[in-house]
């Protein structure tokens, strides 16, 4: 060989390889079959992926209990508990916010933040390549443009809910790389964001179904829509967001640096009500309009329906209470009974519900007492027990001689009564007889009869609980966890769900998002705020709204009847200020552990005179001969902590985040 | 190509010669002296340009050769400079003086790809250190680096054979950035220094500045280190051995409190923690006197453990040769190193607890034409690693399981349980009932740990003076696979505790607490391999006497594999990463005296969106040598060599912690996962690229001297740098979450500065004939500091990151002990109950309270996990006939630690008690000068004594004492003897007749004999474990060298 042919030879191998090895770092060709950011949009397929990837990002709506999202029933009058959990024993979320335990840089609520601006990213992602995608029609299009807005809207709801005043980013995406500068921002005010997320679910609202098939149970819809509107207008209209006196209390110097512009409203508008009142008549007319697209959950009485109280109309639903058992009507609502056919979902006074048996199931761990599959501490106030009002809709205070009520240690049911399906034990004390039917459809008292059907297993069901000191479900069993109060919440157990035993299960049940319920309710309280005649315009239609006492009682009144209770009387009617307070009261009764009472309260600038309240329960360290039967403060360390505090009107925004964002106000009282 | 494959397989100087014209032949005979004048037996003598004919020199010097008329004769020898003379006619008298190769070496400088340097153009930043420097029985070289590279600093953590391999930086920490670590290059190719045995080295130098890294490009960015290895000569066959056997000591282990004393400060400790004793008089007398040793045990864990010594030993044999045609060099090597752990002779698994590893190399070089030369090379490496198993699965990654029983030493106290109950059972220790380290060593199973690897390499060099003199092409590439096997067979036995006191009969009552767990067997294995290619066209050529021109270019490129099982979970995984890049250098001399350097690199990386991947990276260097000029020579006598040089330059780095191509934005498919609204499949962004990364640069600035006085007799070389690192990648923490990104994206957001300076300084000097001496010294300074380290905005200035060095501790400042209970309400809160004797913080930002806020920055460099700001050496050998003595020193400014000070088992024995019954006690605190007491509990005031070591004792962990605070604040500087060497060359020539030895060198070397330092409890270079990690033990060794 030559050199002349060595060199060549080298020469020629070097460069080959030079050349191949040209593209040795492009690495495209690895990633040729999978995803890429542009092949979202190739096919309605992945852009339909693509949309469900920012939906599973929303939270578990019931998720309200143990180790809740967002504070939760624990954080209100609704339930305390002991602390529980492995390895560290530990308060609740809602009871550690409520014991001021939490800082912004350590509130477990951080995530949600976090959580809905990558919701809004991905939407605002997906939205303007809508149109490019090859494979869809025009009704795809508006089908999931209107998805997508929902989606997005629903987002910031839980943002303004939970936090406040939000960060508004419109369809605007932001670059991930900059310096800070860059992301320099400032809060909406609280109506400006009200205005943007109403207008939101409005426009999702044209391109939504009136109702989604089966298989899309759950999926938005244009009342699921309207619905969080009529929410959001009935909250704005409140003393808290509309110059009430609370809102000077707690909001009267939390200004926008930039404007001066309050974040929270210091001037009252009446107006609102009236949009408030519109937002929810417009679910009312969605309904009415489509076949009664919603209605209250009934069920047809039969021989077991107890006698409905004279005062109560005959008339049949929803005009009175005599064709229907109100007790089933309640109860099946929530514990997840089925008619045939259908899913606890697709009820239709769920205008949006989910199914959420992981995280309503996995809460009945702490309804079932120990030893039969549960840990039985979360205790039901002494508050909300004494709110049900009697059979015949009177207060305990003020019963009647047929339904009476009687508080004392000694009297107790002497025989078993069944009726509309429920078991009223022999042994049960007097305080809880005589009650309306949603008490006993909402609530496990002392001597409750628990059938727990489901398991074979004998010693595991049909079981009598007590909460005395030395009772089958009282502290005795278990010192660290037991009951406070005497009382657990029953809403969401069936009759056949067991946790222990043999074939014990728990039957799938739905989380009511926004009840049709609520829609009634809402529409009655916006009416009752008006002084005056207001006239609003939507698509060349005139409403008017004002304080009509018939409108009123019209739709509050069914929620009453299906309870089996009386409408409206002419004292409730009187003023607003009386009628106000049958509407809160209705609602604590008709949502209890609906996760409402927490922002109810808020928003009418109850929460500071509410939560001062002593939390009060039968003294479950005492035995049934020996005083059990007698309200006592609770003295549980979780208790005894709980401190109310102005900052605690909305939970903080992440330390992190405020220390980011230049221009960021944090949430009045928290560390910024 | 079938003659290059006959080349190959055929070793040339075998081949037969035949005979020239015999018109022109004629012989020529003489003698070969060397530079002492003394006859050079083995020479090997042979014409240029005619493979194949030559000869020895014989054992009195005398060489003969037959040649014709204007052939040239070589004469080579192992370490002499080869020498070459033109033959016109027949010589019977001729004497050849040979001198020795180091100083030509000391001329030259190993450049990486562009072969040797003259020193004098050299203009980078570059330390040599002479191969013979590092051939000492460290248990590594990079062990043996530190104090005796001038700009190196190392750390050693643990003195475990396998574990006993320092970590060492070039010139400090430059970047906080994801990699911090020096390329190292072996014959070219990134290789590891551990796997080296010092006798293969030729030469081993320290790149330091951009000028000389350029040619690396990104990889070279925090240094290079390039070691050559030994190649063949032609000569006759040299082989020689070496084998050494090593006596280590275990030394400076933490010494804990024995029973007695343990339960009597226990039961303080209880006091003033408003705690009932733990023990009773009963207890106490019986542990004094070591009474029913079954129920009050007092047991020395560490010495159960562990034995006072250790034997290892070495064994390395090469041989080296070759003719002109073909050269070899081949060596293997082996050592073997057992840990000095007590194990117990009936264990089923007594298999000692070791390291031995095994190494082999073979060097070929071949003259395929006249010009053209190849080379191939094949070297491997095995080790193999025993443990005990510990009763659990183990993978990589984890913490070793060594650790486990150094953490167990420390945690296991004398009192807690007997060794074994009477009848051979087993004691458990703790409330989770574990090992004690005496199971745990002898009876937990095996673990089995071995790596295997092998590196091939061939390269071919062209010399192309055909094209244009002084023009060469060289191509090299490489194949490298490493693969590891960890092999456990985990078992507990099973554990019983003593219920308490005897039976009547005299036994004691046992519980099982722990049942027995089954053998399980479990195995991870891992591959890599890795594939190199280059190729290099070089030029140098002095024009006109006085203009020296070269220049270099380089293109290289580099696929890694990895498969390991467990880890491609990724498709990032399985894509194999990518280097490919272009360098290159221009040098310009003008007679020896003004020299111009300009090099650049082009690198490619996989980590930067196409378009954006190259990036270019220039640097300058100037020298000036003021000795070349006459007027010096004659007026400045004493001034040998002078040197002035500069340089500045770029260099790109592209690595990104573990992240691979972060400026892609990925997209994660689902296809069954189904949403609550009916939905099914989903895609989401697994994460968010960033596509404006670039590469993160470092300007490099460097100013050095060499100096030469006295005849060359004194040699300074001093160098002052500066790094400033921009653009270093840090995963973005200030881009607030409201933009909604699924994940945070890379940006190019950091920056930091580092500065220094290093040199050495070299004195020999030559008394008689018989007797020299060299002394040397070097050091490094190195500081830096972060300029920004993207964080959340801090409210106090003190609490960011930007401003202070890299890895600083943060802690509260001390002020001292609460010395009454008034002191105490007078003062800030702290934390939890606060009592008298108590350590008291400063407010620092005076809101009445000590919170996380008041944490200022302490020191740089905790935990021992980064380098000290100052480090020096200083060694230096007498040679007095053919005995020659070494030593060594070595040590390193401030540096500062915590010995106690946080939570967690890392600090029991520091903090007495502070995990309550778990956790050995020093036994310094047992001084009552040393520990704040009570007057209620003492008696005596005077104990309450705020000048201690140990404040208030609490029996539990108490959370004011636990936080780190200068209270707790050691400096562990220290001056350590590191090495002392005695060597005696033996040669004799009846040796070399009856046996064929040329020489026996014997040597006798004491490593890590003595420190001087303020730590004493542990060895001061490991303070960062806190006495839970092997020693670096004490070690003497024999060694021995024969070479035939």
């Amino acid at each position: 060989m030559k050199i002349k042919n060595i060199v060549t030879f080298w020469v020629a191998v070097s460069t080959l390889l030079v050349l191949s090895s040209c593209d040795a770092l492009n690495v495209d060709s690895y990633f040729e079959d999978t995803f890429n950011v542009d092949s979202i949009f190739s096919s309605k397929y992945n852009i339909e992926r693509y949309y469900n990837g920012a939906v599973v990002l929303l939270p578990d709506e019931g998720k309200i209990w143990q180790n809740s999202y967002i504070p939760g029933v624990t954080a209100t009058d609704e339930a305390v508990t002991c602390d529980y959990g492995f390895p560290i024993f530990q308060s609740w979320n809602g009871s550690q916010f409520m014991s001021d335990k939490y800082t912004a840089d350590n509130s477990p609520f951080n995530g949600l933040w976090e959580q809905m601006y990558k919701i809004i990213r991905k939407i605002n992602t997906m939205l303007p390549h809508i149109n490019e995608v090859p494979d869809m029609q025009t009704a795809d299009i508006n089908d999931l443009r209107a998805r997508g807005r929902f989606v997005r809207a629903y987002a910031y709801f839980h943002l303004l809910e939970n936090y406040g005043p939000c960060l508004l980013l419109g369809d605007r995406i932001l670059n991930t790389n900059e310096q800070s500068d860059y992301y320099a921002a400032e809060r909406a005010t609280y109506d400006e964001c009200v205005d943007y997320i109403c207008t939101e679910f409005e426009e999702a609202a044209k391109g939504l179904p009136i109702k989604q098939p089966l298989y899309m149970a759950g999926s938005p819809t244009k009342g699921a829509a309207l619905a969080l509107v009529a929410r959001l207008r009935l909250e704005q209209a409140s003393d808290m967001f509309n110059g009430g006196a609370s809102a000077r209390k707690y909001f009267g110097n939390w200004t926008r640096e930039s404007d001066g512009k309050n974040y929270i409203s210091q001037t009252y508008d009446e107006k609102k009500w009236a949009v408030a009142a519109h937002a929810a008549y417009r679910v009312i007319e969605l309904s009415e309009s489509n076949n009664d697209l919603y209605k209250l959950h009934t069920i047809a009485k039969d021989a077991t329906t107890p006698a409905l109280p004279a005062n109560v109309p005959a008339n049949p639903f929803p005009d009175g209470a005599g064709d229907i058992d109100p007790l089933r009507s309640y109860s099946n609502l929530f514990n997840g009974d089925v008619e045939a056919g259908s899913s606890p979902q697709t009820n239709p006074e769920h205008v949006f519900a989910r199914m959420s048996s992981g995280a309503v199931n996995d809460a009945s761990y702490t309804v079932f007492p120990n030893n039969n599959g549960g840990i039985g501490n979360l205790s039901v106030p002494q508050k909300i027990i004494d709110a049900y009002y009697m059979a015949d809709g009177r207060d305990i205070n003020n019963s009647s001689a047929e339904y009476p009520y009687v508080e004392d240690q000694k009297t107790f049911t002497s025989e078993t009564v069944t009726f509309s399906g429920y078991q009223l034990n022999k042994g049960v004390n007097s305080m809880y007889v005589n009650r309306e039917m949603r008490f006993y459809a909402s609530i496990y008292f002392c001597e409750s009869f628990w059938p727990m059907s489901s398991t074979i297993t004998a010693n595991k069901k049909e079981k009598t609980f007590t909460y005395y000191s030395n009772g089958n479900a009282g502290m005795n069993v278990n010192k660290d966890y037991y009951n406070l109060t005497g009382y657990t919440i029953k809403k969401f157990i069936h009759p056949q769900d067991a946790r222990d035993g043999d074939q014990s299960r728990l039957y799938s049940k739905a989380f009511p998002i926004i009840r049709y319920a609520e829609i009634l309710i809402a529409y009655a309280e916006a009416l009752n705020n008006l002084t005056q005649t207001h006239e609003i315009e939507e698509n060349g239609i005139t409403y008017t709204y004002s304080r009509d006492k018939d409108e009123i009682s019209k739709y509050f009144n069914m929620i009453r009847y299906r309870a089996g209770l009386p409408g409206l009387s002419t004292t409730d009617m009187a003023t607003t200020a009386s009628l106000f307070d049958v509407i809160v009261r209705e609602r604590m009764i008709e949502f209890l552990h609906e996760n409402r009472r927490y922002y109810d309260l808020r928003r009418w600038g109850l929460v500071e005179q509410e939560e001062s309240e002593p939390i009060m329960g039968m003294d479950v360290t005492k035995t049934k001969t020996n005083g059990y039967y007698q309200r006592v403060p609770v003295s549980h360390r979780v208790v005894r902590e709980r401190n109310f505090q102005a900052k605690m009107i909305y939970i903080p925004i992440p330390l992190k985040e405020i220390r980011k964002v230049k221009g960021l106000a944090q949430n009045p009282g928290w560390e910024y | 190509m079938k003659r290059i494959i006959l080349v190959l397989l055929v070793v040339s100087y075998l081949l037969p010669v035949f005979a020239q014209q015999a018109s022109t032949v004629f012989t020529v005979q003489g003698v070969i002296i060397d530079e002492n004048g003394e006859t050079l037996p083995n020479v090997t003598v042979f014409l240029k340009d005619r493979p194949g004919v030559g000869s020895l020199s014989d054992f009195d010097g005398k060489f003969s050769i037959r040649c014709s008329r204007g052939d040239v004769v070589m004469f080579s020898f192992v370490g002499y400079q080869t020498i070459e003379r033109q033959v016109t006619e027949e010589e019977r008298n001729l004497t050849v003086q040979m001198l020795p190769a180091s100083i030509m070496l000391d001329e030259a400088v190993i450049l990486g790809g562009t072969g040797v340097q003259r020193k004098v153009s050299v203009v980078g930043a570059i330390s040599s250190v002479e191969a013979k420097q590092l051939d000492i029985p460290a248990t590594n070289i990079v062990n043996s680096l530190g104090g005796r590279v001038p700009g190196i600093v190392s750390l050693q953590s643990s003195g475990e054979p396998g574990k006993n391999l320092s970590e060492f930086w070039i010139r400090g920490i430059g970047t906080f950035g994801a990699n911090s670590s020096a390329l190292v290059l072996v014959d070219g190719l990134e290789g590891n220094l551990n796997e080296i045995d010092p006798a293969d080295i030729e030469s081993f130098s320290v790149l330091k500045d951009a000028s000389a890294t350029a040619i690396y490009g990104s990889r070279g960015a925090n240094g290079v280190v390039l070691v050559t290895t030994k190649r063949g000569e032609s000569g006759k066959l040299n082989i020689s051995t070496r084998s050494n056997f090593t006596y280590s000591k275990l030394k400076r282990l933490p010494k804990y409190l024995r029973a007695y004393e343990y339960a009597d400060l226990a039961n303080e400790a209880r006091f003033e923690s408003g705690l009932p004793p733990l023990y009773d008089d009963v207890a106490l007398e019986s542990f004094k006197y070591g009474l029913a040793p079954n129920i009050y045990p007092d047991i020395d864990w560490q010495a159960e453990m562990l034995k006072p010594s250790s034997f290892q030993q070495t064994h390395f044999v090469n041989a080296r040769g070759g003719g002109s045609v073909a050269r070899y060099y081949l060596s293997m090597g082996m050592s073997l190193e057992p840990a000095a752990y007590r194990l117990e002779r009936d264990s089923k698994y007594a298999s000692s607890v070791a390291y031995n590893t095994y190494n082999y190399r073979t060097n070929l070089d071949m003259n395929i034409t006249k010009t053209t030369t190849a080379y191939f090379g094949v070297n491997g490496y095995i080790s193999n690693t025993q443990a005990p198993s510990m009763g659990s699965s183990y993978s990589p990654g984890q913490q070793s399981t060594t650790d486990w029983l150094w953490e167990s030493q420390a945690t296991t106290t004398p009192v807690s349980y007997p060794k074994t109950y009477p009848g051979g059972y087993f004691s458990s220790y703790g409330a989770n009932n574990e090992m004690t380290p005496y199971v745990m060593l002898n009876y937990s199973g095996a673990l089995e740990k071995n790596e295997n690897h092998n590196l091939i390499t061939i390269a071919v060099n062209q010399e192309l003076d055909a094209i244009t003199k002084g023009l060469n092409l060289r191509i090299q590439g490489s194949l490298d696979h490493t693969s590891s096997a960890y092999k456990n067979r985990f078992y507990q036995p099973p554990l019983y505790n003593s219920t308490g006191g005897y039976r009547v009969n005299g036994d004691i009552p046992l519980t099982k607490v722990s049942s027995e767990r089954e053998m399980t067997f479990s195995k991870y294995v891992s591959e890599r391999q890795k594939l190199y290619f280059e190729s290099n066209i070089g030029y140098d050529r002095l024009f006109a006497d006085y203009h020296r021109v070269g220049f270099f270019s380089r293109y290289y490129y580099q696929n890694e594999v990895s498969n390991t099982s467990g880890t491609l979970s990724n498709i990032r995984d399985f894509i194999p990463r990518r280097y490919q890049g272009v360098a290159g250098r221009f040098m310009y001399g003008y007679d020896d005296t003004y020299f111009f350097d300009f090099n650049f690199g082009w690198n490619g990386s996989e980590n930067f969106r196409p378009g954006a991947q190259y990036g270019f990276f220039p640097s300058i260097a100037l020298g000036w040598v003021a000795t070349n000029y006459d007027f010096v020579k004659e007026n400045l006598r004493w001034l040998s060599f002078f040197k002035i040089r500069g340089s500045y330059g770029e260099v790109g780095n592209d690595a990104i912690s573990s992240q691979r191509f972060p400026y892609m934005t990925t997209i994660n498919s689902d296809q069954n996962a189904s949403t609550h609204w009916g939905g099914t499949g989903i895609l989401s962004e697994d994460l968010i690229g960033a596509d404006n990364l670039v590469w993160e640069k470092a300007m490099k600035y460097n100013l050095g001297v060499d100096t030469k006085f006295l005849k060359d007799n004194l040699s300074i070389t001093l160098d002052f740098f500066k790094d400033e690192r921009d653009g270093i990648f840090q995963q973005r923490t200030q881009v607030p979450s409201y933009i909604g990104a699924v994940t945070m994206p890379y940006g190019n957001v950091g920056s930091m500065v580092s500065w220094g300076s290093d040199g050495n300084i070299e004195y020999f000097q030559k008394i008689d004939r018989d007797l020299s001496f060299t002394i040397r010294a070097n050091y490094l300074y190195s500081l830096n500091k972060v300029l920004r380290w993207e964080e959340p905005e801090q409210r106090f200035a003190y609490k960011e990151r930007s401003g202070y060095p890299t890895d600083i501790q943060r802690g509260y400042i001390s002020l001292g002990l609460f010395e009454d209970e008034l002191d105490v309400l007078s003062s800030p809160t702290q934390f939890g109950k606060v009592r008298p004797g108590d350590i008291k913080y400063k407010d620092i930002n005076g809101d009445g309270r000590i919170n996380e806020d008041d944490m200022v920055p302490l020191f740089a460099s905790f935990g021992g996990f980064s380098p000290p700001a100052f480090s020096y050496g200083a060694g230096g050998s007498v040679n007095y006939k053919k005995f020659s003595l070494n030593f060594l020193f070595r040590g390193i400014g401030n540096r500062y630690y915590l010995w106690g000070g946080s939570d967690g088992g890392r600090f029991n024995g520091y903090m007495p008690f502070n995990q309550g019954d778990r956790g050995n006690v020093l036994s310094i605190a047992y001084d009552q000068k040393n520990r704040w007491t009570s007057a209620e509990y003492s008696g005596n005031p005077a104990t309450e004594n705020s000048n201690v070591l140990f404040p208030r004792l609490s029996y539990g962990k108490n959370e004011n004492n636990t936080k780190p605070s200068t209270f707790w604040m050691g400096n562990s500087r220290y001056l350590k003897l590191q090495e002392v060497s005695l060597n005696y060359k033996l040669q004799m020539a009846s040796l070399q007749r009856i046996l064929g030895i040329n020489s026996v060198d014997m040597q006798l070397v004491g490593d890590n004999l003595y420190s001087w330092d303020s730590v004493k409890i542990v060895n001061a270079e490991q303070v960062s474990s806190s006495g839970q990690s092997y020693p670096i033990p004490l070690r003497v060794t024999f060694q021995l060298y024969i070479n035939f």
